[in-house]
């Protein structure tokens, strides 16, 4: 079926062509989901709830962009409001708070794994997680983000920046990733 | 792993790494998305089946097959005919009564009411129009040997209409009536001496049975005379009636709160977007539509005056919005805490906007709810035939439907958001209306007005919206025997 049919039949209210456009882009929009959420079972509550907002507003796709993109947005907006309502993205975010999170080292593979990474994200605080899943992942500039979470653009610039500096100390710990020469020197110069 | 990373690979790594990501949700998932998007119109349907395949079926029953009313009011329209009939003129229908037991007097109520019954119960028996009843007339001379017969039965005077001789009489054969407890013999055109003296003796009993019949319908007559008429029971009082009603209606809604001015927030669709300070009503353009109502109760009647009643109600409400297709655009909904001032927000994306964009759009904000209407009616004037009434109802109503359209804080655009919609809410409804009998069935049409006395939203939503409703409501009822 093409996404053309897919969408036309989505439009009609068509379940076998709504099952369709699920079937081909819940596995990617639940990834987008976990990223946010606080676990699996949050993260399909989102997922359903930011696909039936896809059906229902599916008249407002103005085939104009790339209908993943529009799907994606829904979903992470639906993720945001998620957030919002159970009030999880008003704990609290410093960096104290994010320096007191325990990192377990553990041996890892060779290969860096897709799921390592998601999974590393998810161990940062609620607040670091979503800017930067915002910001790096899904492209939205600070100024979006602002707006979506009603902060100041400093803000998610700062939080980002402690967010970013956070996952990358949680990955050297995992030895998913080794520092650079280059920055630990630039790193222990600051210091 | 060895690899040098900076800040744009870091970035880059993450995003590709995570773009990779997939997970593959459970089937509760689809299923509970089916399920809001289908299931609901299903239920919908299936509902609104039930309760119109119920109402067109105990109306279908009520109109089409009335059953005893009919019986009785065929019996009620035949007392005059027996009033008339005196005791010298006992009707041959009235033969019966003779294997009663009653004397002429001196009956308990009860007795009198289960003679009353079986009197009622016999006469229902003769008064179905017959055409071979009609033309009941045993020829005299025709029959020498049944000659008393005739005789005796020349002598009654037979009430009028459908009072007439009972079939065994006319039958032609020698047959046992089964309540007069004679024989009625065949004539026999060439009867001989034998059968003469045979049927001369038959004669003289039937004739002595006949004159004993006769005195014992006199009795009757006089007993039911005397008695048994003035002591039949009175008619029931049915205070049970069922009632199936449509009004026409026109529908609006009354918008307040969520002063932007007063809200000191900050948040904007857009950054530079203006701020539209003042009253919703001044920013939108909302003009009443036409929807309806339709619904059956059933009403029991507490007093002369008062009727309660309850029932199920579907409402189809809506108004029209003018608004503006645009591009995708952000729409900020700012929440409303419990302490009165904006706390949370939601955004989603519309490309509906209230001022100025691509092209002219006409929108509909459709409710579709079912109500449980319980109220009063109160008879002002008027009699069994013409009446003036008013009534009020309160309705615990349930919204169907959550994908009708709200304004964003900043009054920018409208946008859907589900999660605001209440799904609970309260009606009011007041109505007056003109009701006349015709035949079983009262025909009523009035207005009426209804009201949502909480808002459409939840709390959380700044702005209020009560639905109105103004309409005629044509009604039939019918009582329940």
């Amino acid at each position: 079926m093409t996404e053309e049919a897919i969408l036309i039949g989505c439009l009609k209210n068509q379940a076998a062509a709504q099952r369709e456009l699920y079937n081909r882009y819940s596995p990617k929009m639940l990834a987008v989901c976990y990223r946010f959420a606080h676990n699996r079972e949050d993260a399909e509550d989102m997922l359903q709830e930011g696909f039936i907002k896809v059906f229902s507003q599916i008249h407002t796709f103005q085939n104009k962009g790339a209908f993943e993109g529009w799907i994606r947005r829904i979903v992470v907006h639906t993720c945001i409001n998620n957030l919002k309502k159970n009030k999880r993205f008003n704990e609290n975010i410093d960096i104290l708070h994010a320096g007191s999170v325990q990192v377990r080292e553990e041996s890892v593979p060779a290969i860096v794994q897709a799921k390592q990474i998601v999974d590393c994200i998810r161990i940062l605080p609620v607040g670091y997680r979503t800017v930067l899943n915002l910001y790096a992942i899904e492209g939205y500039s600070h100024k979006e983000i602002a707006g979506m979470l009603d902060i100041e653009e400093s803000t998610s610039r700062s939080q980002y920046t402690r967010a970013k500096q956070m996952l990358e100390d949680i990955l050297i710990k995992k030895k998913i990733l080794q520092k650079p020469k280059e920055k630990i020197q630039w790193v222990a110069g600051i210091r | 792993m060895e690899r040098d990373f900076y800040n744009e690979d870091f970035e880059e790594l993450i995003k590709e790494k995570t773009d990779q990501y997939k997970m593959y949700p459970s089937d509760k998932v689809w299923k509970g998305v089916y399920n809001s998007l289908h299931a609901r119109r299903r239920r919908f349907v299936i509902g609104m089946s039930v309760l119109i395949s119920g109402i067109l079926i105990f109306a279908g029953k009520e109109l089409l097959t009335p059953g005893k009313p009919a019986l009785a009011q065929k019996i009620i329209e035949i007392k005059p005919a027996l009033a008339k009939a005196t005791p010298d003129e006992p009707s041959v229908g009235l033969a019966p009564f003779k294997k009663e037991k009653h004397p002429s007097g001196g009956r308990s109520s009860e007795a009198n009411n289960d003679h009353a019954q079986n009197f009622n119960e016999i006469f229902a028996l003769d008064i179905v129009p017959d055409p071979a009843k009609e033309t009941v007339a045993i020829p005299a001379a025709t029959t020498g040997n049944i000659a008393t017969n005739t005789e005796i039965l020349a002598n009654t005077n037979p009430a009028p209409g459908p009072l007439t001789a009972a079939p065994a009489l006319v039958a032609g054969n020698i047959v046992q009536h089964p309540r007069l407890d004679m024989v009625v013999p065949n004539p026999d055109p060439e009867p001989d001496i034998a059968k003469l003296n045979i049927a001369a003796s038959i004669e003289a009993v039937h004739k002595a049975a006949l004159l004993r019949i006769n005195e014992d319908d006199k009795k009757q007559m006089d007993w039911l005379q005397e008695r048994a008429l003035q002591h039949l029971a009175p008619i029931k009082q049915h205070k049970l009636n069922w009632q199936v009603y449509f009004s026409p209606t026109v529908n609006y809604r009354k918008l307040s709160g969520g002063n932007y001015a007063d809200s000191r927030s900050t948040v904007q669709n857009v950054p530079i977007a203006l701020i539209h300070v003042g009253n919703a009503n001044d920013f939108v353009d909302h003009t009443p539509a036409v929807g309806y109502e339709v619904g059956g109760s059933m009403m029991y009647r507490l007093t002369r005056n008062l009727t309660l009643k309850a029932g199920l109600q579907f409402n189809y409400t809506r108004y029209f919005i003018r608004a503006y297709s645009s591009m995708p655009e952000l729409a900020t909904i700012q929440l409303n805490s419990n302490f009165g001032y904006f706390a949370d927000s939601i955004t989603g994306y519309t490309n509906v906007r209230n001022f100025g964009g691509k092209s002219k759009e006409y929108l509909q904000n459709r409710y579709f709810q079912l109500s449980a209407p319980i109220g009063l009616e109160m008879r002002i004037f008027g009699n069994g035939k013409l009446q003036f009434n008013v009534a009020g109802t309160i309705q615990p109503t349930y919204l169907l439907n959550k994908n009708s359209y709200l304004l964003t804080t900043d009054y920018s655009n409208y946008t859907k958001e589900p999660s605001l919609f209440r799904r609970w809410n309260l009606n009011g409804g007041l109505e007056a209306f003109i009701s006349y009998q015709i035949g079983g069935l009262r025909w009523q049409i009035g207005p009426q007005f209804r009201y949502q006395l909480f808002s459409t939203y939840t709390d959380q939503y700044p702005l209020k919206e009560n639905l109105m409703e103004y309409g005629i409501k044509i009604a039939i009822s019918k009582i329940i025997r």
